[in-house]
């Protein structure tokens, strides 16, 4: 046997063993939540309970709906706002900018990516609740100053993505348009948007993921109610925030430590779903 | 394959690192862990005590009361600090090192227009019965209650001392520590909280609660009072028992608000 034949066996058994463990460890731990969640699933009423409005854990309600509502009512509106804005510094930095305006914009992206989260939150507490509190007369802690923080976080990675979508499209099918007489803003929408279609929305989907799942920003700005409502610029909570907020109460087994199970299931479930859909979308086009 | 070296690198650096030549004398690790209200005190105490101990490193950490006596109960840490006494379902059998009291002081924001409140207006505004400041005498504005999560050992006092069953609104903001309580009542018109006294209140009102005086300095006169303490279990090893009493007796307990 070569040296180079046995360095490739060596090699692969390497990852097969870390594919393995890697599989184990995300497997264990869906396992574990299962485990958690499943005699509260199983009871009678489990799951319409899971529908109900109101979380009183101690007292034996477990209503799960507001921090469904406030899980995607906060992502909704972070992607309402960032999307638009992600979208125009894509166009910016891939179709107008010269290389290095280009390079300088795509390096403070990836910088603003990778500022921790709790920055953020800190942020939204200087600015964004005050706004909101002096627009509203209210605490200012709100979904919406929430969904706005969350909105700065996902506009960095958002804009990366699109930027590198558009780039995608040829220079030259660009440079055709034109030379047919369409505007820039013609062949933005008639042909670079639906050439780069299907990178534009797995770039929707990934930013959906990471704002389904930030936690400390959004826990630092929300104000952790619990009453279900439709008020935006009233305070709520979501999913991870409320089993960041009673995680340290509930020991294993109780019926408030397999709520919470459910809730990180529904997380799970919602990624699920999108990662779904990405491949879905991938597929068809 | 550059991959395999740098295991293999690597593997030869973590194995020079262990310790193989004459056995050292190991360094035992201590965990402290409950009620985030006198981690101040524990840390600077700690701090000093291993200075005299430097064969034992100890790690301190927040969670809340109920976390704590939980963690200690599945023989996770070593001593938990809490402002409640634990229950069977948490921990069972433990040895108490009372630290003292510590008030639970009510502040509001200067908005609110009230300094003095009596004990069943100040139930009704936490449990969400009163809900506008001009009911009990002040400004014409909505009372915003700003609370602890159920974890906490002060929201648990002030639940049996001053509601007596009654919950807390479910209109209430929830903040995971004192310090975020005091920022966001400081913050924000018309809100209401509690924190647990030894930090500095500056900018709020400091709320008078029937004939009641809020006092940072003796308990005779102010009946909102958490009572933090060590707990240990019984089988501890001695050096554990020997920390907790050395946290316990500590004169310098009286600097972060806790009246021996």
């Amino acid at each position: 046997m070569t040296k180079t034949v046995r360095a490739r066996q060596d090699s692969t058994l390497w990852l097969k063993t870390s594919l393995v463990v890697y599989l184990g460890t995300q497997l264990g731990l869906v396992a574990m939540l299962v485990g958690s969640a499943m005699p509260w699933l199983l009871r009678p009423g489990g799951w319409g309970e899971m529908i109900g409005q109101h979380w009183d854990p101690l007292a034996g309600y477990f209503g799960l709906l507001p921090f469904v509502e406030g899980t995607v009512v906060v992502t909704g509106i972070s992607l309402l706002v960032a999307g638009p804005l992600a979208m125009a510094v894509a166009v910016v930095g891939s179709q107008i900018l010269r290389a290095k305006p280009q390079l300088f914009l795509s390096q403070g992206l990836s910088i603003m990516a990778a500022i921790p989260s709790v920055l953020y939150g800190w942020w939204g507490l200087t600015l964004m609740v005050p706004l909101v509190r002096m627009i509203s007369h209210g605490p200012g802690f709100s979904l919406l100053a929430a969904g706005l923080v969350l909105a700065l976080m996902v506009l960095p990675t958002m804009a990366v993505l699109f930027q590198d979508a558009l780039r995608q499209v040829p220079a030259t099918c660009y440079a055709g348009s034109l030379a047919l007489g369409a505007t820039a803003d013609q062949t933005l929408v008639r042909l670079i948007w639906p050439a780069s279609r299907f990178l534009l929305i797995r770039a929707v989907l990934t930013a959906v993921a990471r704002a389904l799942g930030e936690t400390m920003a959004v826990q630092m700005v929300i104000g952790g109610q619990t009453a279900f409502h439709f008020n935006l610029l009233g305070p709520g909570a979501t999913l991870t925030t409320q089993i960041l907020t009673d995680l340290s109460i509930f020991p294993p087994g109780t019926e408030g430590y397999q709520a919470l199970a459910v809730m990180a299931l529904l997380l799970i479930g919602a990624m699920v779903v999108i990662v779904r859909v990405g491949s879905r979308w991938e597929r068809a086009s | 394959m550059w991959w395999i070296k740098f295991l293999a690198l690597w593997g030869a650096i973590a194995t020079a690192s262990i310790p193989w030549g004459p056995a050292r004398p190991a360094r035992q690790h201590l965990t402290i862990m409950g009620a985030t209200s006198v981690l101040p005190y524990i840390k600077a105490e700690v701090a000093r005590w291993q200075a005299h101990h430097p064969q034992y490193s100890v790690a301190v950490s927040g969670g809340g009361s109920i976390a704590g006596l939980m963690e200690l109960g599945q023989g996770h840490v070593s001593i938990a600090v809490s402002d409640l006494p634990p229950k069977p379902q948490w921990v069972d059998y433990v040895q108490k090192y009372p630290l003292g009291s510590l008030p639970i002081l009510f502040v509001a924001n200067r908005q609110a227009g009230v300094q003095s409140i009596d004990r069943r207006q100040l139930s009704a505004v936490f449990s969400g019965t009163i809900t506008k400041w001009d009911q009990v005498g002040g400004a014409r504005r909505p009372i915003i209650v700003v609370t602890r999560p159920l974890a906490s050992g002060a929201r648990a006092v002030v639940e049996s001392q001053l509601l007596r069953g009654r919950s807390f609104t479910r209109q209430a903001l929830v903040q995971l520590s004192n310090g975020a309580v005091v920022r966001t009542v400081l913050d924000t018109p018309g809100a209401i909280g509690f924190v647990e006294g030894g930090r500095a209140l500056s900018g709020l009102l400091l709320l008078t609660v029937g004939k009641a005086q809020p006092a940072t300095s003796t308990r005779a006169s102010w009946p909102y009072m958490a009572h933090p303490a060590l707990y240990v279990r019984p089988n501890a090893p001695s050096v554990v028992k020997r920390l907790a009493n050395y946290l316990a007796t500590r004169p310098q307990r009286r600097q972060y608000g806790i009246v021996p």
